[in-house]
């Protein structure tokens, strides 16, 4: 089966094509610079974009992923034309079919994310396939989180042969998460925050302190020359007999200390430290309520993804707690760890190949849909 | 020419279909649904139906640009974009008409005829404003669009203007209420050919946008 998704729930505008289980093409453009001078993300900018953008992104995934117009066509290895999806019907035009393959389904992000974002992708992936006669599929973004941590390799390929029950932590500038994944498609959200995201506490601290948007990147590399022991802020929450996460007293914690002293700001080895014991206060809550959970329920595995995962201090404290309680560990590579297709379209697959009935071409955004 | 127009820019929503070859006497006509806002492909799909064609038939796409609901229009600018890439390329026309003509034109059908100030609800008290001459002939602008404030639309009205627009009577006691309708949009579309690349098409934007820059180091 051959799938292309749209993923537009923020401010990357994202297309993929998948094809039983391999990533055939992720094509991400990021609103990183235009959003980083109001600091942080504008929605009404956001739309503008994903119109100016998902066309040509979809063009350049459908040829990267060996559709005509492609510089190199799909490998050999790609199995033969299957038949279509009970639902589908209709020959497609030469620029959707590749010498091997043609696209099965249609999938898009429906939610949560901002309306105004979430409705280009998902209004364009359901014309597409109301216009192809193909099912279509509308896929909630953390769900897709879940399992992105499974694909991996170069080219990228999905790997659910391994799959076991784990829990799971969704970690983003919009959202914390923590989640049971008892087996697969079938999920209980353990926690949440009660008020801010992880990445929106590094970003809104790192504003604080000065930095350009978006500021965890920008934490992360000076927390590396700093000293995490330096400045005592808060672990909100971290002994809470719940699995739930609060960030916005940190933040707030944070200004205080700025404002209280000032001049840290001007001294470049205490900003580092700042820097490092913030992200030190982060991450500890991050990691001991995920380590908990998982002990708590007796999986073996512990899975991390969401743009936050590419904190280099999360990652190596995530393998230092699950090493020492003997957990595997699956950490979303970087480069899907933030927004992207991909993992949309490998959750569409998966689904539509366990029977997942499509979605109704009509379906509306659902920008606060539920895990 | 077989044109489907999808009119969304207000809470009116209508797709209508243009098949220059319809009629026994080559005289065109347009079938339109409406008003059933958030089905915009089951709508289409009736209109298709009723005009007896298929979806690849389809040679030419009109989308009312507004100004108007940014929700709306972007939603009929993404099924465009998404109906493009579905087509072979090249095979498929995409049309960005204004929703105001559209309004002039269905001022015409309604036989709201002389000088007419058109408007169209820019939320913040303020409106997207254009005046047409319209005769049973045709109709023309006699003023560029523009955003004017409630006192500026309400001094139009005192001064004789005829005024009409999407929801106009709950604003402004005594004018008409008017909508853009994807019929008015094809028949527009019928006589251009300056045809546009699907990530071209955009919504209207009249309001310059105004939005807060991060101060290099905020004020604790």
């Amino acid at each position: 089966m051959a799938v292309i998704a749209f993923e537009t729930s923020c401010d990357e505008t994202s297309v993929a094509v998948v094809h039983q289980g391999r990533v055939l093409s992720n094509v991400v453009s990021s609103q990183i610079n235009l959003h980083s001078e109001y600091g942080g993300v504008v929605p009404e900018l956001a739309a503008r974009e994903h119109l100016r953008n998902l066309v040509p992104i979809a063009r350049t995934a459908l040829r990267e992923a060996g559709f005509p117009g492609s510089a190199a066509g799909v490998g050999t290895a790609l199995s033969p034309l299957r038949p279509g999806l009970p639902g589908s019907a209709g020959i497609l035009p030469a620029s959707l079919c590749s010498s091997r393959i043609e696209l099965d389904a249609i999938a898009a992000t429906r939610g949560p994310g901002l309306p105004s974002a979430l409705l280009v992708g998902l209004k364009a992936a359901q014309a597409l396939a109301f216009v192809l006669r193909r099912p279509f599929l509308g896929i909630h973004h953390h769900e897709a989180h879940l399992y992105s941590p499974w694909i991996t390799g170069n080219p990228p390929a999905a790997d659910f042969s391994t799959f076991e029950p784990n829990v799971s932590l969704i970690v983003s500038g919009g959202h914390t998460l923590l989640v049971h994944v008892e087996s697969e498609l079938r999920h209980r959200v353990l926690g949440s925050t009660v008020d801010d995201a992880a990445g929106e506490c590094f970003d809104k601290a790192g504003k604080l302190l000065g930095l350009p948007y978006p500021a965890g990147p920008q934490i992360d590399n000076l927390a590396k020359q700093g000293n995490p022991k330096a400045f005592d802020f808060p672990r909100p929450m971290l002994n809470d007999p719940n699995d739930d996460f609060s960030f916005s007293g940190l933040k707030t914690s944070v200004r205080y200390f700025i404002r209280d002293h000032p001049a840290v700001l001007d001294n470049p080895k205490l900003l580092h430290d700042i820097c490092a014991s913030i992200q030190a206060a982060i991450v500890e809550v991050l990691v001991t309520k995920t380590i908990r959970a998982a002990s708590r329920l007796g999986v073996a595995c512990v899975t991390a993804s969401g743009g936050v995962t590419c904190n280099s201090l999360l990652r190596s404290e995530l393998a230092a707690a699950c090493h020492r309680k003997a957990l595997k560990l699956r950490l979303a590579e970087k480069s899907l760890c933030t927004d992207n297709a991909a993992m949309i379209a490998i959750l569409a697959e998966r689904k539509l190949l366990l029977g997942q009935e499509p979605t109704s071409l009509d379906a509306d955004i659902q920008p606060s849909w539920e895990l | 020419m077989k044109i489907l127009a999808i009119e969304f820019s207000s809470a009116q929503k209508s797709v209508a279909v243009f098949r220059s070859d319809w009629s026994d006497e080559n005289s065109q006509e347009i079938l339109e649904t409406g008003e059933r806002s958030t089905h915009a492909l089951a709508m289409i799909e009736e209109i298709l139906r009723q005009s007896q064609l298929e979806r690849e038939q389809v040679d030419c796409l009109a989308i009312g640009l507004g100004p108007g609901s940014y929700t709306g229009i972007r939603s009929a600018i993404a099924l465009a974009q998404g109906w493009e890439l579905a087509r072979p390329p090249g095979s498929l026309n995409l049309l960005g008409i204004s929703s105001m003509e559209a309004l002039a034109a269905q001022a015409q059908i309604e036989g709201i005829l002389g000088s007419v100030a058109l408007m169209v609800d820019a939320q913040r008290n303020e409106f997207y404003l254009a005046e047409y001459e319209v005769s049973s002939e045709a109709f023309r602008p006699t003023t560029a669009l523009s955003l004017a404030s409630f006192e500026e639309v309400q001094q139009r009205q005192t001064a004789g203007a005829q005024l009409a627009g999407p929801g106009a009577p709950k604003r402004f006691p005594g004018s008409r209420n008017l909508f853009p309708h994807a019929a008015g949009v094809a028949r527009l579309a019928a006589s251009r050919s300056d045809f546009i690349l699907a990530e071209k098409l955009q919504p209207i934007y009249l309001r310059e946008t105004a939005f807060v820059k991060a101060p290099a180091r905020p004020t604790l």
